[in-house]
């Protein structure tokens, strides 16, 4: 009894959230059911346009040199195919790109500056654009997810803005090692330095603390060495020793 | 299974590498670069054109042509136009030209066109353009004399100027010391 006492709010409550949950099944259901005719109606215009984007155009990229360091210009060739069945003549206009954390898109890490290529081609043509980039210094030592976008406009009736990710991928961005040798060596001698500090301080610490004896001052004692002084200039004055002055009063 | 290798190789600095399909038919990739610093009027400027073909198979009869250099310019080595019988999947070519401006300014440097044919079986030639350079901002010459020359006709000279400053002390000193060189003697 009292334990079916206890029990009863909490069966209520499941039996509400029971029948709620059917409720919204079914509600959700019907929606389904609802979307799913909305899309097939214009799933054909979609794709089709999607289709006709996509094999109209086709982008690949090329690296020459197969890493990033940072602190120096890396390029990304990107070469651009307009088909030869395509119906539009094509703009590419810009291409950006930048830095994000691997796993989160949306923090930026580092922009690149885009570069604006005005080139205009027809079917069958391909052109190659060259997008360098700097990863910034600091950015050395970890990977990235480097992300590259190109827009481009079509030139059908309502002319279309498009965007492609022309490289969405994450890139191990290398040290730069030009400096190391020197910085390595700074890092030496600084060790050095304490090293030699913490040895010399440590050394007068521990060393003989016996005073040494004080060396007692005697004094010049006896007349001091004339001899090398020349003879002309030792001739004894015969001025008086008393000023004049003085001798003038005793006179008077 | 070639291709895979390659790609794993170029993939190797890189992360999850994003699934691009390599044409079929030949694909060339020409960039146009420069590795001159200064540009500056009547001075030589070398560009250097890589081909890389990173389709899969060989792309055939290509012809080069740059038109960029005609006007205003000098080409001092290499070909304007020029043709490779064909290029290889995965392999790339390199070309240079040497050219001198000899005109001062803003000068818009634009793309060289590459024809070729993307497959044995293929008739029609496709056109590639390369990657354009921009402009380039030749510097007059004058300008460029003053901060490069070597100058040694002024070094000269000044070491010319340079003499009376000190020849004069110099002489002044020596009929100093010789007074006393002589008492010495004496």
């Amino acid at each position: 009894m009292k334990l079916l006492r206890r029990m009863l709010p909490i069966a209520i409550l499941g039996l509400a959230l029971v029948a709620k949950a059917e409720e919204f099944d079914e509600e959700i259901g019907d929606d389904t059911v609802q979307v799913n005719e909305v899309l097939d109606e214009d799933e054909g215009e979609d794709m089709g346009i999607v289709d006709e984007e996509e094999s109209e155009v086709q982008i690949n990229t090329y690296w020459p040199e197969a890493t990033i360091t940072a602190g120096k210009v890396s390029e990304v060739l990107v070469s651009v195919k307009v088909a030869s069945s395509a119906m539009n003549r094509y703009q590419f206009g810009i291409i950006e790109g930048g830095f994000h954390f691997p796993q989160d898109q949306s923090y930026k890490v580092q922009n690149f500056s885009s570069i604006k290529y005005n080139r205009d081609l027809g079917s069958g043509q391909e052109a190659t654009f060259l997008y360098p980039f700097v990863a910034a210094e600091l950015a050395g030592g970890r990977s990235y997810g480097l992300q590259i976008n190109l827009a481009y406009e079509a030139d059908s009736s309502p002319p279309r803005q498009l965007f492609a990710s022309v490289v969405n991928q994450t890139v191990e961005v290398n040290e730069n090692l030009d400096n190391a040798a020197a910085e390595q060596f700074f890092i030496f001698m600084t060790f050095a330095a304490f090293a030699a500090i913490g040895f010399f301080f440590f050394a007068s610490k521990f060393s003989s603390k016996k005073p040494k004896a004080a060396p007692v001052e005697v004094g010049t004692g006896g007349a001091a060495d004339a001899s090398w002084i020349p003879e002309i200039h030792m001739k004894k004055s015969d001025t008086p020793k008393t000023s004049p002055q003085s001798r003038r009063r005793k006179v008077d | 299974m070639k291709l895979f290798g390659i790609f794993a190789l170029i993939g190797s600095a890189f992360g999850q590498e994003d699934a691009q399909q390599a044409p079929v038919e030949a694909r060339l990739l020409i960039s146009k670069k420069t590795d001159t610093k200064i540009l500056a009027e009547n001075v030589d400027m070398t560009f250097t054109y890589k081909i890389y073909n990173i389709g899969q198979s060989a792309a055939l009869d290509v012809e080069f042509t740059e038109e960029n250099f005609a006007n205003d310019w000098s080409i001092v080595s290499g070909d304007a136009k020029t043709s490779w019988k064909s290029i290889e999947p995965d392999s790339s070519v390199t070309h240079e030209i040497v050219v001198k401006p000899s005109k001062a300014g803003a000068q818009n440097i634009t793309s060289a066109v590459l024809n070729y044919r993307p497959s044995s079986d293929s008739e029609e030639t496709v056109r590639s353009f390369s990657s354009d350079y921009g402009v380039a901002n030749i510097i007059p010459e004058n300008e460029f004399l003053r901060n490069h020359a070597s100058h040694g006709i002024d070094w000269l000279i000044f070491l010319v100027l340079t003499i009376p400053s000190i020849l004069f002390p110099y002489m002044l000193y020596n009929k100093s010391v010789a007074r006393f060189t002589k008492a010495k003697k004496n």
